[in-house]
């Protein structure tokens, strides 16, 4: 009977390490001065430079600052910096930092420990996943005779600099974080970092010492679900206060419910066909423009979006300024998509072969229906993430061999012009180096993108992005789909939640109205 | 007997070998970049080709494994690519939750599954037994997934009574383990209920019958022990596809375990805590297979004779 006696042993050993489940129920969502968010993926980094996620950015936005914010519409405002000068190249910049700052370690923030700060960014010995957009504009950091300035110089002049330094990756980190950062955040935020559970929740606590306006919220918490329908549960038993981008037949259920409002922020993503300029379709622009005369953009808005989102009429998002609308060309016209293909040589119809990731195959059904009526046949190859970003950064000759026609895509960075229109359509961006995935190359567009990068004049800038938009829309080479709106559900005693530009939410001036619920 | 069991475990060291190479291969294999999946879409190829450089993804295969292998002898399973943690470390802090759900799992499975079985096979083409051949079948063919979303929407958004998802207190575990035991709990029951009417038909229990032996005496002590080893094994078989359900289970109801560790290992290409995870699992499925062998040694009523 002896071996009967080890079960007890084990269960108490097992009761010893999961710990944390025999303590009291949490102090979840609905607390006072608490608030739970819900968002789809799980955090990459505490460090705000060594992740590209958005759902990071949006942890990470509560504890770290960066040396300007940026408003929904691209106004600029100091944060960590109350001041900036530039040369007249536009090539040299110089803030002036806000003074009796203090990091989360107590540290109080000078120029040496920003500078520290950007040329993490730099340093090609131990990269960053999150630094690729400063590499390409910043040369060095570096201190001045004062110690509260920081100077950059640029590589060339980059009228969107500011912007650039509003986005999660350039936020100011302390020197003296080190490797820690990775799983320990240390910046300037509202809120510091308390604990980060694998798999679990990023829980965050007011920063008692906070240079600004101090939240009026004590405590945040993160938790994530990759299921919808899991959301949307976690949203109405009040596991969660907040979720972050909700699908929209999700959100439409949600509408008329009085205990919960929806957030529509229409800076959402572009989405796109990226057609192979090699293979035989993407070759002849009737062909192309065919494809454009059989979607029905509206349609696919209506049915897939809820009409949260619009039909794409650029290759940039409506809420840039730079926007010019095409509309109403091209429209939906199967016969003309029909008879662009006879005159192409393809009387009977093509057959167009398309990458697309898991979760967007909703849409690229939809398509599949649609394009049929074109005499398109679309033949869908679903491919889980990692797969997916491996063959739609194939180069020409990996894309014929797995014999891809297109690949379908979003970008959501749409707000500085040369963040969208250059990967996607330079001709150096071409893949594997950029996400130019079929291979579009226009020495004319090329040259207007490197132009309206560094045009200071904002009205010659606004020219310049016209004449690409028109260039782009003229050859062709993609099915631009729609824009989707990112839709944020919340409890109805939320308030003072931003989406910012690059997507993050932004919960520093949320506050919960103690209101029971109905 | 002992023989058997003693080879067996000097075997182990040369299976872990094997699969530590075979997992090693494959995972590499993986289409898709952990560099690529780290620094995104957004990312430029001079990014994406200094952070694979920096992960060591860049050296001759074989080097890496040879690095893989002489950690993983010590103990050390390598550098987690997403969180920058221990693999070990990463393992240690979710494998409990997932023993956890699995022993609960099974502890619910047993309590169905044999009872149930017994019963449809004392009274067997019964009512009871109709039912609850009906039921495993049933059970069997639900998917997880569905199922837990089932449970999900009636216990609490509807009723309100259980945690949604999460492990903060004991009532988080219920959900999952009635999950994971749905598979387990049928197989169990249909093996109790096929290996009790196999051993009832012997002559040894007409033998019984025929001395006036009561039915629930001749079934508990009579016929039971010797229709439970066939029912051990199938557990210990049955195990790999249980740790396979637990990373749908675990995925749905955000339970911490090695299945949610593993799920997101595989999104991210995170190839260390791939592999480490895959060496636990098949230690894990190894090791139960061994001890329900050394278990059927002692219960088994004609090989403790032998």
């Amino acid at each position: 009977m002896h071996c009967h006696c080890r079960l007890p042993v084990l269960l108490t050993a097992l009761i010893a390490c999961t710990g944390a489940m025999a303590a009291p129920a949490h102090a979840g969502a609905g607390a006072a001065g608490a608030l739970t968010i819900m968002q789809p993926e799980p955090p990459r980094s505490m460090d705000p430079a060594d992740q590209m996620a958005t759902d990071t950015s949006s942890i990470l936005s509560a504890m770290y600052e960066g040396l300007v914010r940026a408003d929904a519409d691209r106004t600029i405002h100091p944060l960590l910096a109350v001041s900036w000068r530039h040369d007249p190249q536009g090539t040299t910049w110089d803030f002036v930092l806000r003074r009796n700052v203090k990091f989360h370690d107590g540290h109080t923030m000078t120029a040496a420990g920003v500078v520290h700060s950007f040329r993490r960014l730099l340093d090609m010995n131990a990269p960053l996943a999150g630094s690729s957009r400063f590499r390409a504009v910043v040369d060095t950091v570096t201190t001045t005779d004062d110690d509260m300035t920081v100077r950059f110089s640029l590589r060339r002049p980059y009228p969107d600099f500011l912007l650039l330094l509003s986005f999660s990756q350039a936020c100011v980190t302390s020197p003296y974080a080190g490797a820690s950062l990775a799983r320990h955040a240390d910046g300037t935020g509202p809120f510091r970092f308390d604990e980060w559970k694998s798999s679990e929740y990023v829980r965050q606590a007011r920063n008692p010492d906070y240079w600004g306006t101090p939240p009026d919220l004590a405590s945040v918490r993160w938790i994530w679900s990759a299921e919808p329908s899991v959301m949307d549960m976690a949203l109405h038993t009040g596991d969660t206060d907040i979720v972050g981008d909700l699908p929209a037949l999700y959100a439409r259920r949600m509408e008329s419910d009085p205990r919960f409002v929806i957030h529509d922020d229409p800076n959402g993503p572009l989405y796109w066909i990226a057609i192979n300029m090699d293979r035989h379709a993407g070759a002849d622009r009737r062909i192309r423009q065919a494809l454009n005369y059989a979607t029905d953009r509206q349609a696919l808005v209506h049915a897939l979006l809820r009409d949260r989102g619009q039909p794409a009429r650029s290759p940039l998002q409506p809420v840039s300024p730079y926007f010019v609308s095409y509309a109403p060309d091209p429209q939906y016209d199967p016969q003309r998509a029909r008879a662009l293909l006879a005159e192409a040589g393809s009387p009977s119809g093509i057959t167009f072969s398309l990458a697309v990731q898991d979760m967007d195959e909703p849409l690229a059904e939809a398509l599949q229906d649609m394009w049929k009526k074109s005499g398109i046949t679309l033949q869908i190859s679903r491919l889980e993430g990692g797969v997916y970003a491996s063959e739609a950064f194939a180069d020409p000759a990996q894309k014929a061999a797995l014999q891809l026609d297109g690949v379908l895509a979003s970008w959501s960075s749409g707000f500085i012009p040369d963040m969208q229109l250059r990967p996607l359509f330079h001709g150096a961006s071409a893949a594997p180096a950029g996400a130019n995935l079929g291979f579009f190359h226009d020495p004319g567009v090329d040259a207007l993108i490197n132009a309206g990068a560094v045009e200071p004049s904002e009205d010659k800038r606004k020219a310049i992005y016209a004449q690409i938009q028109e260039m782009i829309m003229h050859d062709a080479p993609a099915v631009l789909i729609y824009t989707r709106d990112t839709l944020v559900g919340m409890r109805a005693d939320i308030s003072g939640l931003v989406v910012r530009p690059d997507g993050a939410l932004d919960i520093t001036h949320v506050t919960r109205n103690r209101q029971p619920h109905p | 007997m002992n023989a058997r069991l003693i080879n067996r475990v000097l075997m182990l060291p040369v299976v872990m070998v094997v699969v530590s190479f075979a997992v090693f291969v494959a995972v590499r294999h993986l289409p898709g970049d952990p560099a690529r999946m780290l620094a995104g879409t957004a990312a430029t190829q001079d990014t994406v080709d200094a952070v694979h450089h920096s992960l060591g993804l860049d050296r001759p295969a074989l080097r890496q494994y040879g690095t893989f292998m002489r950690g993983a002898l010590v103990g050390d399973l390598g550098i987690s690519i997403e969180s920058r943690q221990p693999v070990g470390q990463e393992i240690a802090h979710h494998f409990p939750y997932t023993l956890l759900l699995g022993l609960s799992a099974y502890a619910l499975a047993l309590c169905f599954g044999i009872p149930g079985g017994l019963a449809a096979a004392m009274f067997e083409d019964g009512i009871w037994d109709r039912i609850f051949m009906g039921m495993t079948i049933v059970l069997a063919s639900v998917p997880n997934f569905w199922f837990a979303l089932l449970l999900m929407e009636l216990f609490s958004v509807r009723l309100g009574l259980l945690p949604l998802m999460g492990a903060h207190s004991w009532s988080s575990l219920l959900m999952p383990s009635l999950t994971l035991a749905l598979m387990p709990m049928a197989l169990i029951g249909r093996m109790t209920r096929a290996s009790m009417l196999a051993v009832l038909s012997r002559d040894y229990i007409r033998t019984a019958r025929a001395r006036g032996v009561g039915l629930m005496r001749l079934c508990l002590r009579h016929a039971l022990p010797n229709a439970l080893p066939p029912v051990v094994t199938v557990i210990g078989m049955n195990l790999g596809s249980v740790i396979g359900g637990a990373v749908v289970t675990e995925t749905v109801f955000g339970w911490p375990g090695l299945g949610h560790l593993m799920i997101e290992a595989v999104r991210w290409r995170d190839y260390p805590v791939i592999e480490g995870v895959t060496l636990v699992a098949v230690l894990s499925v190894i090791l139960v297979n061994l001890v329900a062998d050394i278990v059927i040694s002692r219960i088994d009523p004609q090989a403790r004779h032998s």
